[in-house]
């Protein structure tokens, strides 16, 4: 049988991860560091784990409602009122299985085939494929380091056709760590106060954010009409695998998510659910401390790759750094595949983040400082050879 | 902030001036003068070395040793405690609450070689009253190094 006549054209158009073939490959080399992890390396802290345990001791185990236990709604919009001043009623909030659902039912819920999905870049891999997967053409709207890799009011602007649908924004950004601040937002908000456009707020590293308190997009006044925003558990409290999340947004635009959601999931783990109320309600502490140690560790890779030659911006939010490698003269797939092949290090190139990321590698810094000091070692020693 | 300087340090030896300063957002000259200070009340005693004795050939044997002591008038536990200490083979002695008075840990070549300190050097003093040796049989974890398999990142990259 000939199965890829058999599959779907946009299924087959989509390209696979550029970095997937890397990263396989890196797995086989013995003593290899990898600094290219997307999720957090602590444990889900351990009340939470009782209280997942529990409930599958206690066979919590049947469908939930569709859009989430409501005690855990009820959580959530207190969380998001407690940590970042926002205000959801319940029937504005639908629990997904991790941020990862919850824009793609953003996307299969808005895009009309032909529609303009606008994305900064470099941003997260998963938009550009969904976004072109449902029908949308994908329109890349570079930052640039010299401006902290945060999106100028000319910059959109110049983007807006009358086909735009939305625009994804992810606020703090994987892969550079930007964080958007008050003049962006209002930058943003000016630019679309008049237009029917819809923002995808992706604000799953909220909580990883230095130095200030996270603002949301959605605390921009002109812009939470047009918000919609998700959140999750992944990053925050380290429930990657858990797959817990939720979006929020206008209650029509909700209903509509839910309705797809009804059909392709049913509703989210019911394990993982019940232990999202526990790390809502008793976790804020763990949050602040993970908060610090990813902290001491965002200092030191800035300092040290600054120090290399290797400038860096230094990065507000999430887990990473997006170093600039130019002055190697190597493009970025060149680097990565000589400080692999050379020093056993994986760092992520920067062209795998979308128009913008050549001459940049991303570098996670979820890692223990033992493991960030031996890596930047080997790239010290691989960038004296190079000269 | 000297807490935080020496909990950095104390897992992360070698973490340079610069590092220290980047993560605390101190200068350096503040740090350098800081850990001379620490160094010189004694506070910072020196570096070491973990090592998984278990996976060398002739490896050391570790026994702990506690000890119930009749405490001195005036000097308490301390002045027995000091005479402990000054033996070349004991590693750690600490003073206890609870059931034993001294924790005393001692590497040896053998379990002869460790008896014999036992039984000729530290259970004939003055006011060591009894001695309960133990021999460590695995180390799972110690100075916060796991000693198992190394545990893997089960992380996938993306």
């Amino acid at each position: 049988m000939d199965y890829q006549k058999l599959c779907s054209d946009k299924a087959l158009s989509i390209k696979p991860s550029e970095i997937r073939a890397f990263f396989d490959y890196a797995k086989t080399i013995p003593n290899c560091i990898s600094l290219g992890v997307g999720e957090p390396d602590f444990k889900t802290p351990y009340k939470v784990r009782s209280a997942g345990i529990k409930a599958l001791e206690e066979s919590k185990t049947w469908y939930t409602s569709n859009s989430g236990i409501p005690e855990l709604k009820q959580e959530i919009a207190k969380y998001l009122e407690r940590r970042f001043s926002l205000h959801y009623q319940n029937d504005e909030i639908l629990v997904t299985t991790g941020g990862s659902e919850a824009i793609d039912l953003f996307l299969r819920a808005v895009i009309n085939p032909g529609d303009e999905v606008i994305i900064p870049t470099p941003s997260y891999v998963s938009y550009h494929p969904l976004a072109e997967l449902y029908g949308a053409k994908v329109v890349e709207c570079e930052t640039f380091a010299k401006n902290g890799f945060l999106l100028t009011k000319q910059a959109l602007a110049s983007k807006i056709t009358p086909k735009t649908k939305a625009i994804i924004l992810t606020n703090p950004s994987n892969p550079t760590g930007a964080v958007l601040n008050e003049q962006t937002l209002n930058d943003i908000a000016e630019v679309l106060k008049d237009q029917d456009i819809l923002v995808l707020a992706d604000e799953i590293y909220a909580e990883l954010t230095y130095g200030h308190k996270h603002l949301s997009v959605a605390n921009n006044s002109i812009l939470k009409p047009k918000t919609v925003l998700i959140n999750g558990f992944s990053k925050a409290y380290a429930m990657t695998g858990w797959r817990l999340g939720y979006i929020c947004g206008n209650r029509e635009l909700i209903d509509i998510m839910n309705k797809i959601h009804q059909y392709s999931i049913i509703c989210a783990s019911s394990i993982s659910q019940i232990a999202g109320i526990t790390a809502l309600k008793c976790c804020d502490e763990e949050i602040n401390k993970m908060l610090q140690d990813y902290d001491t560790r965002r200092r030191l890779m800035v300092s040290e790759f600054n120090r290399l030659g290797l400038t860096c911006t230094d990065p507000q939010g999430a887990f990473y750094v997006f170093p600039s490698i130019k002055s190697t003269g190597l493009s970025s797939m060149e680097f990565c595949k000589k400080l692999l092949s050379s020093k056993k290090v994986a760092v992520i190139p920067g062209t795998a983040f979308g128009k913008g990321g050549e001459g940049y590698i991303r570098v996670s810094y979820s890692y223990s400082i033992r493991h960030l000091k031996e890596a930047l070692k080997r790239i010290e020693d691989f960038l004296k050879e190079l000269v | 902030m000297r807490k935080r300087l020496l909990k950095l340090i104390e897992d992360n030896p070698n973490l340079t001036l610069e590092n220290l300063a980047a993560i605390l957002d101190v200068d350096k000259m503040t740090i350098a003068k800081e850990l001379d200070e620490l160094k010189a009340s004694g506070i910072i005693k020196g570096e070491k070395t973990i090592i998984d004795w278990s996976k060398v050939d002739d490896a050391l044997l570790k026994s702990i040793i506690m000890l119930n002591i009749r405490p001195q008038k005036d000097t308490g536990f301390d002045e027995i405690a000091k005479k402990i200490s000054s033996f070349s083979e004991v590693e750690t002695c600490e003073l206890l609450s609870g059931a034993y008075d001294l924790l005393v840990v001692v590497h040896g070549e053998s379990f002869q070689d460790i008896a014999a300190f036992v039984a000729k050097k530290l259970s004939p003093m003055d006011n060591v009253l009894t001695t309960q040796t133990c021999f460590t049989l695995k180390t799972y974890k110690k100075d916060k190094y796991m000693f198992l398999e190394d545990e893997t990142d089960m992380r996938i990259d993306l």
